[in-house]
Parts: C-alpha cells; sequence; structure tokens
C-alpha cells in the first residue's frame, strides 16, 4: 500500500474526527455553565460533611472523546455529567438524604429550580437551552467517597491504589421509598485512560495547542490559555470515530438496542492503544485485534496467546462474557452480553467488522479521492452534521437537499511558477 | 470592510453551508471548510468535495489583490507537475489571468464559483479520465507567455515582449504606432487590451514579467529590436 495513500487517508480520518468533535467555543460555554453550578454547590451547606464536596466533570467531556450529538439530524444538545462528591461518611449516611441533598441545594437557585427536571434515578438534570440551539443536559451525580473496607477490596483485585482511592459511592433510586448505593469509579477511570495515551500526549500537546490557539484567538489569550482537555491524541481521535460509527451504522438496525455502549468501546480502544503516533495507524492496530476476539463467539478457548493475555474479552466456562472495569474489576460491562443467545455480543462483533470493512478495508478501493468519497459518504457528505439520521446511513447522502451544480463557462487555465 | 466581508460570506453561505469564516479585523480573514458540490462542463458533471481554505487579503475585494485558495484536505498530490504548491496553495491560473477573472465578480461566492470550482473540476477530471479538460498552462514564464498570447492575439514572440514593453515603461500613448507591426495606431490596434492589463498588473509586476520574458527570449538567442527593450528595466536592474 502506497504511504502516500495512508499519510492521505490519515488526513481524513483526522479531519472527520474534528468534525466531530465539539468546538472550541462550544466547549468553552459548556467550562462556563459547569463552573457556576459548582460555585453555587460548593457554598451549600450539607449535614454531616467534613470538608467542602468536590465537584468535577466525568464521562466524555472528561476524557476528550465527547462527540456532537445529532438528534434528527440535526446538532443537539451535549449531556455533561458533574460528579457532586459530597465529603461525608458513607457508613454513616444514607442515599436518600445525600441525593436530596443535593437535590435540595440546586433548588435553592431559582434559575436551577426552573431548569431542573424531575427526580432521575441517579442524578439530577438540568437543562440549558442556548442562543445557538444548541443546549447542555447537565446531570449531577450524588455521591459519597467510598467506604474504605470497599477501596481495600478494590486495590486487593489489582487496581493501583492511587486509582482505587477515588472510587466513589452513587446514590441509586430503586423506587419513591428505596435508595441504594452503587460503586464507581468515574475520576479513577479518567486518570486510567489518560495514562493510557500519555507518551503520546506529551508528545503532541505543544503543537497542538499553538494549531487550536492559531484558530480560536478570539477564545483565548495565548497559546498557554488553551486548556489540556482540547488537545485531542490518536486514541480519543479513534474513540469518537467509533462512537459515531457505531451510531450510524446501528440506526434502524434490529439490533439496535443491542450496540455496543460507549464505555465498552473506550475501554477496550485505550487498551490496545501502544501510543501510535497517528489516527489511522491506531484505528488499524485496535480494529485488527478486536477483530481477532470474534472467535470467543465461537469457543471460549481458541484465542491466540498473545491476545488471550490482553485479558480484554474473557469468556467463562458457563458461557458467559467478563470484560472488567479497569478501575474496579467487580464490575463486568459484559455482563448481559450471553442474553439473547449472546445477542449484545454478536452485535459487538459485528460491527468490529463493519468498522473493519468501512474504515480499514476502504483502503484498498482505490485512489485518496475515492476513499475520501466513501468515508464521507459513510458519515454523511458533511460528516453526517447536518444530514439526517433517522434514516439508513446509506440514504443520507441522498437525502440532504443539494443546490444545482455550478455550470463551468470560459474556465481559467491551471498554471504554476516553477519552483 | 468587515461588514463587507461579513456579508459576501452570508451569500457564500447560502451555496456552500459547511465553510467557516476565521480571524478578525487584527488577524488573517480566511474562509475554510468543506465543499461539497457537483459541477457540469459540457455535459459532464462531477462531484466537487474537497477541504479548502480562501485566504482574504487586506485589500479585499480589490481585484490587484486577489484571496488566495488552498486545498487542505491533502486529496491533491503536492507534485511538480500539479498545479499546485507544496503548502497547497492552487495555481488557479496565471497572474493576470486570475486578476480578470476576480474582477468579473469580486466577491466570496464569485472567487469560489469562477475560479476554484473549474480549478477543483479539473482536477476532479483528470483523475476520472485522465485529461485536463480546459487545457492548462505550461509553468512558469512560459505559460505566462501563452497566456499573453492568446490575450492580445499575437504569436510572434517579439510582438508580444514589445507590446508588454510599453506597460512596463508606462509608456502607452495611443497615437504611437502599435509594436506588434500591424501598421495601426496602437489606439486602434492592442491598445484596449494593454490599458486592461494595466488595470491589474503594477508596473513594478509587469517589470517582473517583462525581466522574465526577456531573460527567456535572451536565452534562446532570439535578437531583440530596440523598441522590444524596456529602458526601466535597464535602468532599474541591469546596472547592478
Amino acid at each position: 500500500m502506497p504511504n502516500e495513500l495512508v499519510a492521505g487517508y490519515n488526513r481524513v480520518l483526522e479531519q472527520l474526527a474534528k468534525e466531530l468533535d465539539i468546538s472550541p467555543s462550544k466547549y468553552q460555554q459548556a467550562v462556563g455553565r459547569f463552573n457556576s453550578v459548582k460555585e453555587w454547590l460548593d457554598v451549600g451547606k450539607y449535614d454531616g460533611c467534613v470538608a467542602d464536596p468536590r465537584i468535577y466533570i466525568q464521562g466524555s467531556f472528561r476524557l476528550g472523546t465527547v462527540i456532537r450529538p445529532l438528534k434528527d439530524g440535526k446538532e443537539s444538545d451535549y449531556d455533561i455529567d458533574l460528579v457532586c462528591e459530597l465529603q461525608a461518611r458513607k457508613v454513616s449516611c444514607a442515599p436518600r438524604n445525600i441525593k436530596s441533598d443535593v437535590g435540595d441545594r440546586l433548588k435553592e437557585n431559582e434559575t436551577y429550580r426552573k431548569m431542573l427536571t424531575p427526580e432521575g434515578r441517579r442524578c439530577w438534570s438540568i437543562n440549558y437551552a442556548e442562543e445557538d440551539g444548541i443546549g447542555f443536559h447537565m446531570d449531577v451525580l450524588p455521591s459519597v467517597p467510598e467506604g474504605e473496607r470497599e477501596v481495600g477490596e478494590i486495590a486487593r483485585m489489582g487496581v493501583p491504589q492511587g486509582l482505587a482511592e477515588s472510587s466513589i459511592a452513587i446514590t441509586h433510586k430503586e423506587s419513591d421509598v428505596s435508595y441504594d448505593w452503587r460503586p464507581s469509579n468515574p475520576e479513577g477511570y479518567a486518570f486510567w485512560f489518560e495514562q493510557a495515551m500519555r507518551p503520546a500526549f506529551e508528545a503532541m500537546k505543544g503543537r497542538e495547542k499553538s494549531a487550536i490557539f492559531e484558530s480560536n484567538k478570539r477564545l483565548f489569550a495565548t497559546v498557554e490559555a488553551v486548556p489540556d482537555q482540547l488537545v485531542r491524541t490518536p486514541l480519543q481521535r479513534v474513540v469518537q470515530i467509533l462512537k459515531r460509527h457505531r451510531d450510524l451504522r446501528f440506526v434502524g438496525h434490529e439490533w439496535e438496542g443491542d450496540k455496543p455502549i460507549s464505555m465498552i468501546i473506550t475501554t477496550l480502544a485505550a487498551k490496545l492503544y501502544r501510543n501510535e503516533a497517528d489516527v489511522y495507524t491506531a484505528l488499524h492496530n485496535i480494529v485488527e485485534q478486536l477483530d481477532e476476539h470474534a472467535q470467543l463467539l465461537k469457543s471460549a478457548y481458541g484465542l491466540r496467546e498473545d491476545l488471550a493475555s490482553l485479558r480484554l474479552i474473557g469468556r467463562t466456562p458457563d458461557g458467559k462474557w467478563n470484560m472488567p472495569n479497569p478501575v474496579n474489576p467487580a464490575e463486568n460491562f459484559a455482563d448481559r452480553w450471553h442474553e439473547n443467545d449472546n445477542r449484545k455480543a454478536r452485535a459487538f462483533f459485528m460491527w468490529v467488522s463493519w468498522v473493519k470493512e468501512d474504515l480499514i478495508g476502504v483502503l484498498g478501493k482505490g485512489s485518496l479521492g475515492e476513499v475520501n468519497e466513501s468515508v464521507q459518504r459513510l458519515f454523511g457528505g458533511k460528516i453526517a452534521l447536518l444530514a439526517a439520521t433517522q434514516s439508513a446511513p446509506a440514504v443520507i447522502t441522498a437525502s440532504r437537499n443539494r443546490p444545482e451544480p455550478i455550470e463551468i463557462k470560459d474556465p481559467p487555465k491551471p498554471w504554476r511558477r516553477i519552483g | 470592510m468587515d461588514n463587507l466581508i461579513e456579508d459576501h460570506f452570508e451569500e457564500l453561505l447560502q451555496e456552500y453551508p459547511d465553510l467557516k469564516l476565521l480571524g478578525d479585523e487584527k488577524g488573517q480573514r480566511a474562509v475554510e471548510g468543506v465543499i461539497d458540490r457537483e459541477a457540469t462542463f459540457k455535459d459532464v458533471t462531477l462531484r466537487l468535495t474537497f477541504q479548502v481554505r480562501v485566504n482574504i487579503p487586506e485589500q479585499y475585494p480589490d481585484p490587484c489583490f486577489p484571496p488566495v485558495a488552498f486545498e487542505t484536505g491533502g486529496i491533491i498530490p503536492r507534485t511538480a507537475d500539479d498545479h499546485i504548491y507544496p503548502n497547497g496553495s492552487l495555481c488557479l491560473a496565471a497572474p493576470i489571468s486570475v486578476k480578470m477573472k476576480f474582477a468579473q465578480a469580486p466577491t466570496l461566492l464569485g472567487f469560489m464559483n469562477i475560479l476554484v470550482i473549474p480549478f477543483l473540476y479539473a482536477f476532479r477530471h483528470k483523475q476520472e479520465y485522465g485529461q485536463m479538460p480546459f487545457g492548462e498552462r505550461s509553468h512558469g514564464v512560459d505559460g505566462i507567455m501563452e497566456h499573453y498570447r492568446e490575450y492580445l492575439d499575437v504569436s510572434d514572440d517579439i510582438a508580444l515582449i514589445s507590446l508588454v514593453r510599453v506597460l512596463a515603461d508606462e509608456d502607452y500613448r495611443g497615437h504611437h504606432d502599435c509594436p506588434c507591426g500591424s501598421g495601426k495606431k496602437l489606439r486602434n490596434c492592442h491598445g484596449s487590451r494593454l490599458l486592461e492589463i494595466k488595470k491589474y498588473h503594477s508596473q513594478e509586476v509587469l517589470l517582473t514579467e517583462y525581466g522574465e520574458m526577456l531573460l527567456k527570449l535572451h536565452k534562446s538567442g532570439m535578437k531583440l529590436p530596440r523598441n522590444a527593450l524596456s529602458k526601466v528595466f535597464a535602468k532599474t536592474y541591469l546596472k547592478k
């Protein structure tokens, strides 16, 4: 395969991921919204708390794998997930009170009270409508630090102490009267994810920040003012592309309800990332290795030794699947993969084979122009931002309102200076 | 001037919805993004999907300073034979031709539709069918001379450089004999075309083009008559 083609295709993928990403100005707006809520929650009075609450962002915003949400073909509202970790001892408080304490504090603010949606199972949600039509749903997750005993257990299962210590207990509403604790560790997960790409991040940070600064001088006073969170490593780009590819390919599919969750895609990609310097090579390596795991569908033992030793996806003798959360091995991301004749597992590997065909095999299609066109078609002309997603992806391009072709009259003849 | 750029950008956006306007009053203004349009020439319709950037010069929309277009997706190979510089900027046409074309519709939309689209169409056409649909210019001074020969409708190089000499020396007199050798007065012969060129090229640019032609003809061993030799060029460049 000519290197020039690969290099060109890599640029296509990078551009694709950029189109999927949140814009720096929207990111700044989100940070502004987050900071206001944080300030408000910070100064609240919470019973039984020994210190100010810890408030931080989790999820794809934190991981830098956020993609523009699509709804009916338009960019729609972003979800920002925020953890409000009250500094109370888990053993001496009730999940129901933690949930209501945070909710009550939010309701004390006239503005937030109007924007709050009815209580969710785990979160309080604030809906922001924004002038540009693209709003934010801020999900506030009430929690307390995980108990010492539980943290010790997690560390004994092989999670580094530093990561285990950021474990939290979140509240879970079973019914109107019954609340329970659930384990979680979003911050530990973020640290773990960052570690998986640290060398690549350090290598590219300077260059990326200057580029972001150059094209967003209205937003940032200096290069240094560009936050780390806007730099994207090839791993983050790959996850963004994979997430959108999944969304587009499962639209209208009978297994849409069983499509792989973002957490699984993100975790597997991070485990397979070897700090490759470009998006294409990273994607290629990740997808090839995932694809080889497909034989787990046939037999629990057929996996090549080197792949098996990665302990990415495992099967137990009774046919169940195992994919541990890297910062809490007791949590199995694949705990429901065996249901309905392994439907979730089959949906996952079917999707992996689609990725392989659509994003790797496409290179065999010929010239860069043709490869580019094929990718553009899949992601919907201008990368599906403006295209309809309600119908199958193949129809997207056709359904787009295309202006008349430009009629070329009396064209100039291309020239160039020598040298 | 900024309102004008913004107005022109609005118009451009109607036809190219995926472009963005970058920069502000202080910095370099530019239009950037993906274009995805079809274009037709002689019943052949091609879909053009490219990532482009158009730098807007300070003097915009003065046709003497046309915008500069780039292909930023890396689709067009940066080889010496193609009409693209290593930095991705497109060689839309001979310099005087770019200015004259841009003057036909000095807006962002005009620049896109009259200059950029035909260029991208030609590239796609060559990919698809192996040939440039509207021909192409030689690189360097040869291409510039080809363009002038066509525009001024002369085949003789001595006539050509003598006509350019008139502009390089700012020596246009309507009642002088036309240096093309037709025997007519300039004003009744090549006058209007020369004055048209003068609208877009400064004397400095014309002297440079003249100098390149002179060097080229001199190297080929051509003996030039006196009225082909520029006094200003001799004074400015040959003394040193």
